[in-house]
């Protein structure tokens, strides 16, 4: 009996570990992926204020905007992240990142945002 | 008797002078050791897979340097290191978080101020290190093609300015700061490395902060075409000297 627990305990843990949440099961989190290829343009919190702000032309999402963000449909977001904004009728400024991120992170990162925004799509 | 003397003292004494400068400029690879670029700089082709390997760089990686640069910018630039990142190397690494926008704190530059002699050595010695799977001789400088249609792809399009600076006329610097400058791009780099990294960045940098698009090969040749192009203006020089 302890063994079968030990041995369930074990198979839980190596599922939690490769399940965690926002973790990537090929190693970067959907936080750190965020900082290194949104924060940029869409600010260390999100906010929209990122340091390439000052020269565009349109400015960058504000992430933590619950209003605005909840006017979105994930599959909107899925797009913009993976195809750019013209995908979805916004900015070229927005760049695709499907070449960069796998299917797997852009999915992570859909749910990040949903996280930075507190809120919920239409 | 005594002038010949005094003459063969003073051949060897200069002879002496010189004998440093001499062995040091004869190789670069010990310029680059003594000078201990590889404190900062990748040297021996380790690139960085994770954001972690990333964050931990302090300077741009040199093990492909004779691919990337151009050997004049080289030599210059090791007498005289301008910043080329404005927000360093790795702008997360200076950057805090902003009420409008976030702020960069002074990246430090991590390079050194080498004599004449030594830069010279030093810059024939990196021109060494070249990534052999590079195709070469595939942009042809003063090749003839439609800027306005590449200008239009750099500015709107591409929006390759949202995170690099250029010149947008008269020495009026614009655009992004998280990525290098591309002002003088054609004074700096190798165009057939310039044609290889924006069409596949992360082949050269894992994680690189820059997007990888499908485009037509015609259409990168035309950007790679366009940014060559991009020299310090005159405004730009004067204001350096």
């Amino acid at each position: 009996m302890i063994k079968k627990i030990i041995i369930l305990s074990a198979i839980l843990s190596i599922f939690m570990a490769f399940t965690g949440r926002g973790t990537n099961v090929f190693g970067e989190t959907s936080g750190d992926n965020y900082k290194l290829y949104c924060a940029q343009c869409h600010g260390l919190k999100g906010n929209g204020s990122g340091v390439n702000k000052a020269d565009m032309s349109v400015a960058p999402r504000n992430h933590t905007d619950t209003i605005e963000m909840s006017r979105l449909k994930d599959s909107d977001i899925y797009e913009a992240i993976a195809h750019g904004g013209t995908a979805v009728g916004k900015s070229t400024l927005m760049p695709p990142w499907n070449g960069v991120m796998t299917d797997a992170e852009i999915k992570e990162m859909v749910a990040y945002l949903r996280e930075l925004c507190h809120c919920k799509g239409e | 008797m005594k002038i010949a003397k005094t003459y063969l003292l003073m051949t060897l004494f200069s002879l002496w002078l010189a004998a440093p400068h001499i062995s040091m400029a004869a190789d670069g690879k010990t310029v680059i050791e003594q000078n201990r670029c590889a404190g900062c700089h990748e040297m021996n082709g380790g690139k960085a897979g994770t954001i972690a390997e990333v964050l931990s760089k302090k300077a741009p990686d040199l093990f492909y340097a004779g691919s990337k640069f151009q050997e004049k910018f080289l030599t210059k630039f090791l007498q005289r290191p301008n910043r080329i990142r404005p927000a360093g190397t790795v702008f997360l690494n200076y950057t805090a978080p902003g009420p409008e926008i976030d702020q960069i704190q002074e990246p430090p530059l991590c390079a050194s101020r080498l004599s004449r002699e030594d830069a010279v050595a030093a810059a024939q010695y990196l021109m060494t290190l070249k990534d052999p799977d590079m195709p070469t001789g595939i942009y042809k400088p003063g090749t003839e093609f439609a800027k306005a249609n590449a200008k239009m792809i750099f500015h709107k399009s591409g929006a390759c300015n949202a995170c690099h600076q250029v010149d947008v006329g008269n020495g009026d610097i614009k655009g992004g700061v998280s990525a290098p400058t591309l002002y003088d791009a054609g004074d700096r780099l190798n165009g057939d490395w310039v044609l290889s990294y924006i069409k596949d960045p992360q082949h050269w940098d894992p994680k690189a902060w820059m997007p990888k698009r499908e485009l037509p090969d015609s259409t990168w040749q035309l950007l790679t075409n366009f940014i060559m192009t991009m020299k310090k203006s005159e405004e730009m020089k004067k204001a350096e000297k």
